[in-house]
């Protein structure tokens, strides 16, 4: 069977596996949910309504159907992507809640991606070209620290620092107060503000995603370290790199331009396996800064049992996961001929 | 182009973009003019006033919707708001005639009258929001019989352009405050539908001769339906009132714009608009961004130590700091079901072992009102019955009173009252409440009384407690309405008593108020005072018979109050008129901002 062919098959069998994957997780979460102690009621009215008003309201809310009805009346809604409405802000649709606050969450994550991936690598490759240094100890230091240092920490370290101390940098938040944010194209407001030609907007959108993008980037960062330092390592002592040198090639060239690049085929591979990290992170990173995306949405809708948005923004979640993982491998396949499947 | 030079130009390229931010964000956002920022780390739930029924909801309600009656900053007393005065009272306590307000606009522009104002009160109890039990056991305007529901349209209509008529069911004496419930507020008929009353009919016999096919069909029917109603109903993201503020369309999901209403009808706000900045949460990100100068008021809620390191700085920064003396209340709830707790004496003991001035000092850091009173002190039937009985005349705890009565009641060093307390875990003030009686008694009461604290996720918490699973739990009060009432019948009131065998009433509570909020009392005698104070329209009648009700609460102590709430407005300098009214809703109308140096 043809290269080709084979990539055909796998990607058709993970593509055919993703709704399983898809359903197993609803399942979980759905279990999970009610599992755990507390009722959105009480959480909604408290305790002063009387007996009779939350056994009405908890029939309004579906909660009063038989665990099985309302697996199976979530689960036909679901394949008609209906995630269902908030019951805790009722008469909202949880698809609209996705489609208010994922923008945030994609600016920030887009951000810190960018951020973990310039200085991990940074890092990694000078490591990698001093073997047995105090560099390379830096190194290894800096991708231990990182990736082990919990991110609501750090966060609020850099916010004391550069925001209370220096005041360099904005507390949280997605953008000043008094001041309006771009009008809605996309909800991203860095692209947004471009597309209206206002570059005030534009900076200011940058600056207050720094420290945020900076908390979640710097902590994602070790992985990419890690993984770039070892492999350039053992690239920086292949045939190819022996003869490049014996060819009088400069040092410089020979790391940045021969051996990075092969270095970085498995940073596609980890970067598929960083997308969960990157909206866990995302969660603690948004509820340190008050950013206003879908993972503080997540903490607030988990914190009132919010089980409709819970599940949905979840499910989102998992279904970005999937859909990654699968395009990763993709790319891996396209970008070394060496992987079969 | 060689290494190097891409190298240098790079890093070229790089310098000038971090140049270019950093010179965006000196020159500064394009400020407001005018316009004030309000910090909060409450993110509210939903503006719709069918709906809302938590303070971060309400508080914004207020602003921007009007109700008949409302409260002025630092009073008690009920004044008319759309309403031109108080309600004329038939003579049997059921029918309330109420004048309302002419030249009114609502923000969409759709004048308002009695007929809008008789709109919204039905939206707000057909709805069956959270807190539209508070008017529909009130008001003989829906009327349950089982499970069939029926309208009463007497019971709440507009008898004249300007006049509106409301019948209860039973004489209330707190009715009007009830009317002051930010939620009842009135809102456009142009903007929002009023539901259409649905209920379950009883099976009929055509019903029960269908097959399975046809049934599940008309299931289905039945429940898309309901939920298209559903939809159709709430609207938490919308908000068209009469108030001195509109709002303004979404456009972050971390912010609320208000934009004073050009035409409103009252005193023009003091600023061009508000915005309220939600902090998701944080406290300390609400702390933070006060010192730094990023809004201009902070508001619900910070931590006891960041308002300790706020007023201590006050005069150096020149902020301000205003104290604000809530009607809420931090108390005790005492399971009477649970051992050793079933045991008045053991219940009265912890109350003489409650040293509220030592507590407000170590948790509160002296910024708490000690409560000994079921009532809070800005009303004037609150009488401190629980200092004279189970407190030194100082306020601080009675141990030798707490030691005498365990020991009558046959506890001693070798035979210790194990009491649990129980807290939710996101409230610091009440682990640090709980773990200060547990010190203090072990340090105190020489062995005889260990009280042993734990902590319950917030709405596990809520759940448990009224299954009887905590013999001791704290809980704070927010009042729906501005009444003795609201402190009184949810905590003391139990229809229905617990049966040993039957026609044998038990010593707890069945189903009832003090069931749902965990003490699990049951009097007949106090069933009844309650009842009679709630129908007393004669202020005198009524005082003497809520001062038999306090007088019982003392000696049987089924809760025990322990704080008055206290909230805390912080300003910037140059922010004047920050207040609350008594249901601790920020006034933002009032607040103005003045030049500074």
């Amino acid at each position: 069977m043809s290269r080709l062919k084979s990539l055909q098959y796998y990607l058709l069998a993970r593509l055919a596996l993703a709704p399983v994957m898809l359903w197993t997780i609803v399942t979980i979460i759905f279990l999970l949910m009610r599992a755990t102690p507390g009722d959105p009621v009480d959480a909604i009215v408290g305790s002063k309504a009387s007996a009779e008003i939350k056994e009405e309201m908890r029939k309004s809310l579906g909660l009063g159907l038989p665990l099985w009805e309302q697996y199976t009346d979530y689960l036909g809604k679901l394949l008609q992507f209906d995630l269902g409405e908030s019951i805790t802000s009722s008469g909202l649709k949880v698809t609209k809640i996705i489609g208010d606050y994922f923008p945030a969450t994609i600016e920030l994550a887009t951000g810190a991606i960018i951020i973990a991936f310039a200085v991990g690598i940074t890092i990694g490759v000078i490591a990698a070209s001093k073997p047995g240094s105090k560099t390379e100890g830096f190194g290894r230091l800096f991708g231990v620290i990182s990736y082990s240092i919990p991110i609501f920490w750090a966060g609020m370290l850099l916010q004391i620092v550069f925001s209370v101390g220096l005041g360099w940098f904005p507390l949280g938040g997605r953008f000043p107060s008094n001041s309006p944010p771009p009008d809605k194209i996309f909800g991203l407001y860095t692209i947004d503000s471009l597309l209206h030609f206002n570059l005030g907007q534009f900076f200011t959108s940058l600056y207050y995603l720094a420290l945020p993008c900076l908390t979640l980037g710097i902590l994602l960062s070790g992985i990419f370290e890690r993984i770039v330092r070892v492999n350039l390592k053992e690239n920086l002592k292949s045939d190819y790199v022996e003869a490049a040198r014996a060819r009088g090639i400069p040092e410089r060239q020979i790391l940045l331009v021969h051996a990075l690049k092969n270095s970085l085929i498995p940073v596609i591979t980890v970067l598929g396996l960083t997308t969960a990290s990157l909206l866990g992170g995302a969660v603690l990173t948004e509820t340190t800064f008050s950013w206003p995306g879908l993972g503080g949405r997540l903490y607030e809708a988990i914190s009132a049992r919010d089980y409709p948005t819970i599940q949905g923004i979840m499910v989102f979640f998992a279904a970005i996961v999937v859909i990654a993982s699968i395009v990763i491998d993709l790319i891996n396949a396209l970008v070394d001929p060496r992987i079969k499947y | 182009m060689n290494l190097r030079k891409r190298s240098t130009a790079f890093f070229s390229c790089l310098l000038t973009l971090s140049s270019l931010t950093l010179a965006g964000c000196s020159s500064g956002p394009n400020g407001r003019e005018g316009w004030i920022t309000v910090g909060t780390k409450d993110k509210p739930r939903t503006l719709d006033s069918s709906d809302a029924y938590e303070l971060k909801s309400l508080g914004i309600i207020a602003n921007m919707g009007e109700r008949l009656y409302t409260y002025n900053p630092g009073s008690n007393k009920l004044v008319p708001q759309l309403a031109t005065e108080l309600p004329k009272i038939s003579a049997d306590g059921l029918t309330y005639t109420i004048p309302i307000r002419q030249g009114v606009l609502f923000h969409d522009g759709t004048p308002f009258d009695a007929e809008a104002m008789a709109f919204s009160l039905k939206r707000f109890i057909l709805n069956s929001g959270s807190p539209a039990f508070l008017l529909s056991d009130r008001i003989d305007f829906l009327r349950k019989d089982k499970d069939i529901k029926t309208l009463n349209p007497d019971g709440l209509k507009a008898t004249g352009k300007y006049e509106l008529t409301i019948k209860l069911k039973q004489p209330f004496a707190a009715f009007p405050d009830l009317l002051a419930f930010p939620g009842a507020c009135a809102i456009s008929p142009q903007a929002y539908k009023l539901p259409v009353l649905k209920q379950d009919a009883p099976p009929s016999k055509d019903e029960k001769l269908k097959d399975k096919a046809t049934l599940d069909q008309e299931k289905a029917a039945k429940k898309a339906a309901a939920e298209k109603e559903k939809k159709e109903k709430f609207q938490p993201d919308l908000f068209v009132g009469t108030g001195p503020y509109k709002m303004l369309p979404k456009k972050s999901d971390d912010r609320i714009e208000l934009e004073a209403f050009d035409k409103y009808w009252g005193s023009k706000p003091l600023n061009k608009g508000v915005i309220v900045q939600i902090y998701l949460g944080s406290a300390s990100n609400l702390y933070n961004s006060f010192k730094t100068g990023a809004v201009d008021v902070a508001y619900l809620s910070l931590e006891p130590d960041q308002i300790r390191n706020l007023q201590n700085s006050q005069k150096e920064k020149g902020w301000q700091v205003k104290e604000v003396e809530g009607n809420g209340t931090i108390y005790m709830m005492l399971n009477v079901k649970q051992k050793p707790l079933d045991n008045p004496a053991v219940r009265q003991a912890v109350a003489a072992v409650v040293d509220r001035p030592g507590m407000n000092q170590r948790v509160f850091y002296g910024q708490g009102k000690p409560l000994y009173s079921l009532i809070p002190d800005s009303f004037p039937q609150a009488q401190d019955g629980f200092k004279s009985a189970y407190s030194l005349p100082t306020g601080n705890s009675n141990i030798a009173k707490a030691k005498e009565l365990l020991k009558k009641a046959g506890f001693s060093a070798q035979n210790p009252a194990r009491v649990q307390i129980w807290y939710k875990s996101s409230t610091i003030s009440d682990k640090m409440i709980a773990n200060f009686l547990r010190a203090y008694s072990k340090k105190n009461m020489e062995g005889i009384l260990i009280l042993e604290p734990n902590a319950a996720e917030a709405t596990a918490f809520s759940k448990m407690l009224k299954t009887g699973a905590y013999p001791v739990a704290f809980q704070t009060w927010y009042p729906d309405f501005i009444d003795v009432d609201t402190y009184i019948q949810p905590f003391l009131e139990c229809p229905e008593a617990d049966q040993v065998k039957p026609g044998v009433l038990g010593q707890g509570c069945k189903d009832g108020g003090s069931a749902e909020q965990g003490s699990f009392y049951y009097d007949a005698a106090m069933n009844k005072m309650i009842t009679e104070q709630g129908k007393a329209l004669n202020p005198a009648e009524r005082l003497s018979v809520l001062q038999k009700i306090q007088d019982k609460a003392v000696t049987d102590v089924p809760q025990i109050p322990l704080f008055q709430t206290k909230d805390f407005i912080f300003s910037r300098p140059g922010i004047t008129g920050a207040d609350t009214d008594p249901l601790q809703n920020l006034q933002y109308s009032s607040i103005k901002k003045t030049a500074t140096k």
